[in-house]
């Protein structure tokens, strides 16, 4: 393979090494004490919107006391896991493209002095890292598809059970059409 | 290439799928028996030829594995028509390969003529979508199935005796038996949740036949012997085709005898390196159960089974 293409894919295993960083600083600054002072001004609006997240970690007389589902704190706190669940996604995915990267180097970036391999070969080696590629970006979409409608799934079913509609609880397919 | 080998039914009862197994079982010699006169012995000299039951089972464990409790009616029904159709495909790939038994039994065409054995394949998919009723979901899923197998069949005819490779390999087979397993996931958990599991479930079915036809498996229906002849890309072929001499003569129109064997032995000594490629997908095949069902045990048991079929 070509410098040029040996350069082209070693900057991109800098960007997703970097990507995952900021994501990492991202998801462990957003809900850490003050950190709302050290933000741009719309991510500190964002993060103080959520300051009421984490009611599973109150004691339990601060958690009773709060209003029923459906007040603007606990939506906000769905809100919040979503964006927990999104940002968790996010970083999953760069970790899985860092790691297929790594895994097909040796062969997809192989120069002039390891042993050499046949264009059949390489070109081989270079198909299945796309297909992994992909693969991996189409398991985490559905990962967060699925994660998300747990979430909403939970959501709906916290409502139910503040406002219990008349009927038996009908529980809400994961999806409605093929 | 349609059965769990020995101790199909330990796996059935381990799974905790006696009754369903049992229901289908009546639900197929019900359907057998309520079939036209004139269909009725080719139906029934096909349908006790010994099946274990792997894709209905497949079906039943994608059920299980998200919503606990006995499987409901419509959901045996699609475990029904599973069973029909997988063996009109083998009704007609015996016709196509020529293939004078199966499983230690005269084909369907051997016993009662070609002529019999195409109209009752043509009437085996008419009952099979009466028998899906209303159920519209079924019925696309079983329109995919149909039309992704046809064009499967067509493309590794003319991909044969080509210079190809592992990921050809996977496109073919995943459309082939994967696409037979995508669908049997889908009937299972009907939300699409375990259609990707499904698709590794083939992949790997389909590995292990063309591994464990080159171990002499013939458990598995066998079979190697006609794809080395026609130069269809298995697994090991795949593998070995890497080495100029093999691919030469895998290419090669009309092979001869002495041909053959050193294809066949080349082949054997890709063993090793196709054992470790399904132990890949093996491990896929879990990842995808683990992460997108409930209760992932039904799964990894058939991952299991499956893996064996080549040991």
């Amino acid at each position: 393979m070509s410098e040029s293409a040996n350069g082209f894919l070693a900057a991109m295993g800098d960007f997703y090494s970097q990507s995952l960083a900021a994501w990492q600083n991202a998801a462990r600054g957003a809900f850490a004490p003050n950190a709302a002072a050290a933000m741009p001004a719309p991510l500190a609006d964002f993060a103080a919107a959520f300051g009421g997240l984490g009611a599973a970690q109150r004691p339990a007389a601060e958690a009773a006391s709060l209003p029923k589902f459906g007040t603007q704190t606990e939506l906000l706190q769905a809100l919040g896991e979503a964006w927990m669940i999104a940002a968790g996604s996010a970083m999953r995915y760069g970790q899985t493209m860092f790691e297929v990267q790594s895994r097909y180097q040796g062969n997809v970036m192989r120069s002039g002095g390891a042993a050499p391999l046949s264009d059949r070969e390489m070109t081989e080696h270079f198909r299945a890292f796309l297909r992994e590629a992909g693969e991996a970006a189409s398991r985490e979409t559905r990962r967060l598809q699925m994660e998300l409608d747990m979430l909403g799934e939970k959501v709906a079913r916290a409502a139910d059970q503040a406002n219990p509609a008349p009927g038996p609880l009908t529980p809400r397919p994961y999806k409605a059409k093929p | 290439m349609n059965n769990f080998g020995a101790g199909g039914e330990e796996v059935i009862a381990s799974l905790g799928f006696s009754a369903e197994m049992a229901a289908l079982r009546a639900r197929i010699t019900e359907w057998v028996m309520g079939c036209d006169p004139e269909m009725r012995a080719a139906l029934e000299w096909q349908f006790v030829s010994g099946s274990k039951y792997f894709r209905p089972l497949t079906i039943f464990a994608c059920y299980r594995s998200l919503i606990p409790g006995p499987v409901p009616d419509h959901i045996i029904t699609g475990a029904l028509v599973i069973e029909i159709f997988h063996n009109m495909t083998l009704v007609i790939d015996d016709i196509l390969d020529k293939s004078p038994e199966r499983r230690g039994r005269a084909t369907m065409h051997t016993k009662f003529g070609e002529l019999n054995a195409l109209m009752t394949s043509g009437y085996m998919v008419a009952e099979g979508y009466l028998a899906l009723g209303p159920d519209l979901q079924a019925i696309a899923l079983f329109s995919e199935l149909v039309k992704r197998l046809g064009v499967a069949e067509v493309m590794q005819w003319r991909l044969r005796r080509q210079l190809l490779g592992v990921e050809d390999w996977r496109r073919i087979a995943g459309e082939d038996t994967g696409s037979m397993f995508e669908i049997c996931a889908c009937l299972g958990d009907r939300s699409g949740r375990l259609r990707r599991f499904g698709a590794l479930l083939g992949l790997l079915y389909h590995g292990c036949d063309d591994v464990g036809d080159v171990k002499g498996a013939v458990a598995l229906g066998g079979g190697g012997a006609e794809d080395l002849r026609d130069g269809i890309l298995t697994l090991p072929a795949a593998l070995a085709i890497r080495e100029p001499k093999i691919a030469k003569l895998f290419c090669k129109p009309g092979p001869t005898d002495a041909d053959q064997a050193i294809i066949a032995a080349a082949f054997a000594r890709m063993l090793p390196e196709a054992e470790a490629y399904l132990d890949r997908i093996a491990d896929e095949a879990r990842e995808e159960a683990r992460l997108f069902s409930a209760d992932p045990a039904p799964l990894i048991a058939l991952v299991e089974r499956t893996r064996k079929l080549s040991a």
